[in-house]
């Protein structure tokens, strides 16, 4: 357990670059709620006055993979670029601890992001959460910010194996924000996409918030909650294995180490 | 004479760095922020469960790509700054007889400039998203209105450069400036919508009397001298920017050398 603590602080506090007070405060404070002022402003402009509410919850959820995959994906692509990847690989630590302790305490940041929003929501747009079930709505963020760091840790892993983070950060956050129901419902998505972005974490868990944000008890929700929690068991197992092919790749290969 | 030729290498040097990457990230890079741009078209076309507005969805057509644009370049110019000071090359741009704004000044057009093409990708996808057609008053003028914008988007993300600098080019630190940027900008909503204090703040960016410009050659609105004025306001706004930002280098080009050193290690 010892090693576990010191992976997890470790590669959390040596490989996130954010972990600022500048870089922090913009990442896991403003940005959220800036995020909240534009899409809400965009619905303004629109005339989606009824769904605007819809929006900032969905934004909750999106802002909490946003931070959560960006900072594992640049802890883990600098562990390569950095140097400390070979260490790590050399010595006989558990992988499976090695693998998820990169993505332990970036959780919390994700927990941040998401409560921020919803309070930029009601704060300045009235968003409406006297029904709220409020015990629902903590237990499905928190579920959201697993199945959201699961995911992280495995396209983390990509951007190990095409030694490139920002570009597919960019994407893969695009990705999640036209699939998952975030703005868009997935019963609007063309074709086999609505089937395809109940892959995707968040999608599921967006279900239960939105029922949260309106007083559903946790017994008309707990097929998405079991459906996020599966998600995010899929993208551990896959992550996990990605990781183990390239530790094994790259140590047949000599690849380790990359410059940043 | 001597600064466009830095200015050249600068620009040069930046698109060699891009491209050099590789194709895989180039391509990823280009239409990254597509999918994002996508969902803002989808809110004004299909949003509201009504009949379309085009004017609202023209707006967000043509100015999808500029915020594309933004949000790449602010990211760019961030992790470029970084990437210099940690291999130390800032320390040799601080020895040459080269302002620092003008090297920048040239990677940040290299950046605007590839950034272009991930532009004109967001405007066929936004396009295709509404899948209406452009109902545009005086297409001409929205054009000329996109190229002050251009130059608009071009200036702001570079005022930011000297900020990331005397930031210690912390990581992470322009995150939230991408949003801000795009509230105050009006790339995608009128700047008029915005609360009147903060319109007054949003007044101060050229690019809000572009965009302003650009709703205008849409709806057919304003007067042709109208327009013309929203430009010339726009380019004084940005002149205006950048005697600023050759002060704020100036500050942080002396601070540097105060400092002793640039270079950070990781």
């Amino acid at each position: 357990m010892r090693n576990l603590f010191a992976q997890v602080y470790l590669s959390y506090k040596g490989l996130f670059m954010w972990l600022n007070v500048p870089g922090y405060v913009s990442n896991a404070a403003l940005r959220p709620i800036l995020m909240v002022v534009m899409v809400v402003l965009v619905g303004r402009f629109g005339r989606n006055f009824d769904s605007l509410g819809e929006y900032i919850i969905g934004l909750a959820a999106y802002s909490c993979a946003y931070l959560i995959l960006g900072g594992v994906m640049q802890s883990m692509y600098y562990d390569r670029g950095l140097g400390t990847m070979p260490l790590s690989f050399a010595t006989t630590a558990n992988r499976v601890m090695l693998y998820f302790s990169r993505g332990i305490l970036h959780m919390p940041n994700g927990i941040v992001t998401a409560i921020m929003s919803i309070l930029a929501g009601w704060l300045l747009f009235d968003l409406n959460v006297g029904d709220t079930n409020w015990s629902l709505l903590m237990a499905t963020i928190l579920l959201i910010g697993v199945s959201a760091t699961t995911f992280s840790l495995f396209i983390g892993t990509l951007s190990v194996v095409f030694n490139e983070w920002v570009s597919l950060y960019g994407f893969v956050v695009g990705l999640l924000f036209l699939l998952t129901g975030a703005i868009i419902p997935v019963s609007r998505l063309p074709g086999l996409l609505t089937e395809f972005s109940f892959l995707l974490p968040l999608t599921n868990g967006l279900f239960a918030l939105r029922g949260a944000i309106e007083g559903t008890p946790i017994a008309d929700v707990w097929p998405h909650l079991l459906a996020e929690t599966g998600v995010g068991v899929l993208y551990a197992i896959i992550g996990l294995i990605t990781f183990r092919v390239f530790e094994v790749y790259a140590k047949r290969s000599g690849i380790l180490e990359a410059a940043v | 004479m001597g600064y466009i030729y830095a200015l050249n290498e600068a620009f040069k040097a930046e698109w060699k760095i891009t491209l050099g990457a590789g194709l895989f990230s180039y391509a990823v890079w280009i239409v990254g922020n597509v999918p994002r741009a996508v969902v803002f078209g989808w809110i004004v076309t299909y949003g509201h469960g009504g009949e379309i507005d085009p004017m609202a969805v023209a707006y967000v057509a043509v100015g999808a790509p500029l915020f594309v644009m933004w949000g790449g370049a602010v990211n760019r110019m961030g992790a470029l700054i970084n990437s210099e000071r940690w291999q130390g090359t800032l320390d040799l741009d601080m020895v040459t007889p080269t302002p620092l704004m003008i090297a920048l000044m040239g990677k940040a057009l290299a950046i605007a400039a590839y950034l272009t093409i991930s532009g004109l990708v967001t405007f066929v996808a936004v396009l295709l998203v509404a899948q209406a057609s452009l109902e545009i008053s005086n297409l001409p003028l929205v054009v000329m209105s996109l190229g002050v914008a251009f130059l608009g988007l071009v200036v702001a993300t570079f005022a930011f450069a000297p900020f990331i600098v005397l930031a210690g080019g912390r990581g992470g630190f322009w995150g939230a400036i991408i949003p801000f940027g795009v509230v105050l900008s009006g790339f995608l909503h009128p700047v008029s919508i915005l609360h009147p204090a903060v319109q007054a703040v949003a007044r101060a960016l050229p690019t809000s009397w572009a965009m302003d410009a650009v709703l205008h050659s849409i709806d057919g609105g304003m007067s042709v001298i109208g327009i013309f004025a929203n430009w010339a306001i726009a380019i004084m706004v940005l002149l205006v920017w950048l005697l600023v930002i050759w002060y704020m280098f100036r500050k942080v080009e002396r601070r540097i050398r105060v400092m002793g050193s640039v270079t950070t290690s990781f």
